[in-house]
């Protein structure tokens, strides 16, 4: 019966040990942002890229919320 | 023995449990205690980079006017159902941080677009932040007292606001987007090598859409051998690498003080919105609008009651 409750716990750490790193990697991942996109696969889509985007089209709003 | 096993184990548990417990008490303070937004996303970044080249501080100064200028519009659409709708509802709250954003729309239409690029973009994001995080305000002020129907009811009246209130607006953006994309194309077609006057003036014009002039550009530079093509590429990553770490630095400075000055300035308007609210009665008064000049000495008074109150509260000293 003991050995059985000391397992239980055991699991139980190792699951919450689990959930803690799970979320520090989410936190990680959504704190990086990478200063350049390095999937540039060719030259043209390069230029392709920064001639997108550098574009601003007349529906581009700026985001300050919304009131209802 | 088995007993101070597991003592232990339960003394474990608690203790990993612990940190986990401070952490949400440290986010359950930041909610409360955190009143404005003062995080720099990557959006801003990439809307505060366009400030640094020609035209950009316009365009974002007129796009954030256009957004601003909804939000006031959509919030006294809110106050005027409400109102109607539920004559027993304290709107005070609500009421005073939608005309504190009704000031920060007047700071954007005052605020410079020329001079110091450091000081445009601090005051495009310190601007802008005010202005989310006042509307966020007004939506929790009013998030109670509002239901389905009066939703529906402000829905309907709101729906031709873009046809309507903000044409002038939109029509001062795309004006202002055709210089700022024309001189962008020119700049790209510069490093690329490419000489053609007349299209940047067709794009000036708004003779040209997005389309065609990615085509062409496009097409201009598959026409080059492998040696330019890999030269004019590193050349646009080079200067786009240049332009972001520029940003980014400006960003870092000013996000160093941006809290405070945005605390500083919100506890400004909230000390000046008395004053403000009776030069704007006196306008509206001025222009023959009573409904409007009515609405705001019955606010002001409230204001002031509010002001009263909290002074009676600190034992008649203002603090």
């Amino acid at each position: 019966m003991k050995t059985q409750i000391l397992v239980i716990l055991l699991i139980a750490s190792m699951m919450l040990l689990g959930c803690t790193q799970t979320s520090d990697q989410t936190n990680t991942n959504v704190n990086t942002q990478p200063i350049t996109d390095t999937n540039v696969t060719s030259e043209t889509q390069l230029v392709d890229q920064e001639i997108t985007n550098e574009w601003i089209n007349e529906s581009e709003t700026i985001d300050t919320g919304s009131v209802i | 023995m088995a007993n101070k096993i597991i003592a232990t184990m339960i003394g474990l548990m608690m203790l990993m449990l612990l940190p986990m417990a401070l952490a949400q008490d440290t986010n359950t303070d930041s909610g409360t205690s955190v009143i404005v937004d003062t995080t720099i996303t990557p959006i801003d970044e990439k809307e505060a980079r366009t400030m640094l080249s020609p035209f950009g501080a316009e365009v974002r100064m007129l796009q954030l006017e256009k957004s601003v200028t909804r939000n006031v519009l959509i919030g006294n659409e809110v106050l005027q159902v409400l109102s109607k709708n539920h004559t027993d509802a304290n709107l005070t709250d609500a009421e005073n941080t939608l005309n504190s954003l009704e000031m920060v729309l007047e700071d954007i239409k005052a605020a410079p677009t020329e001079g110091d690029k450091n000081v445009l973009v601090q005051t495009f994001i310190e601007l802008k932040k005010e202005a989310k995080t006042l509307s966020n305000d007004f939506k929790q002020e009013t998030k109670n007292i509002i239901n389905a129907q009066d939703r529906q009811e402000i829905m309907t009246n709101i729906k031709d606001l873009d046809k309507n209130d903000l044409m002038d607006i939109n029509n001062k953006i795309r004006e202002i987007l055709k210089n700022f994309n024309a001189e962008k194309m020119k700049e790209k077609f510069n490093q690329m090598g490419i000489k053609n006057e007349d299209m940047i003036g067709r794009i000036r014009n708004g003779d040209m859409n997005f389309k065609e002039i990615r085509d062409y550009a496009l097409n201009q530079f598959r026409d080059l051998n492998e040696t330019e093509k890999k030269q004019i590429a590193a050349t646009m990553r080079n200067n786009t690498i240049k332009n972001m770490v520029q940003q980014r630095e400006m960003t870092q400075k000013i996000i160093k003080d941006l809290r405070q000055n945005m605390l500083d300035k919100m506890q400004n308007r909230a000390e000046n919105l008395s004053n403000w609210m009776e030069r704007k009665a006196l306008d509206a008064n001025a222009r023959g609008d009573f409904n409007i000049t009515q609405r705001l000495e019955n606010q002001n008074e409230r204001l002031n009651q509010m002001i009263q109150r909290m002074e009676d509260r600190n034992g008649g000293r203002r603090q």
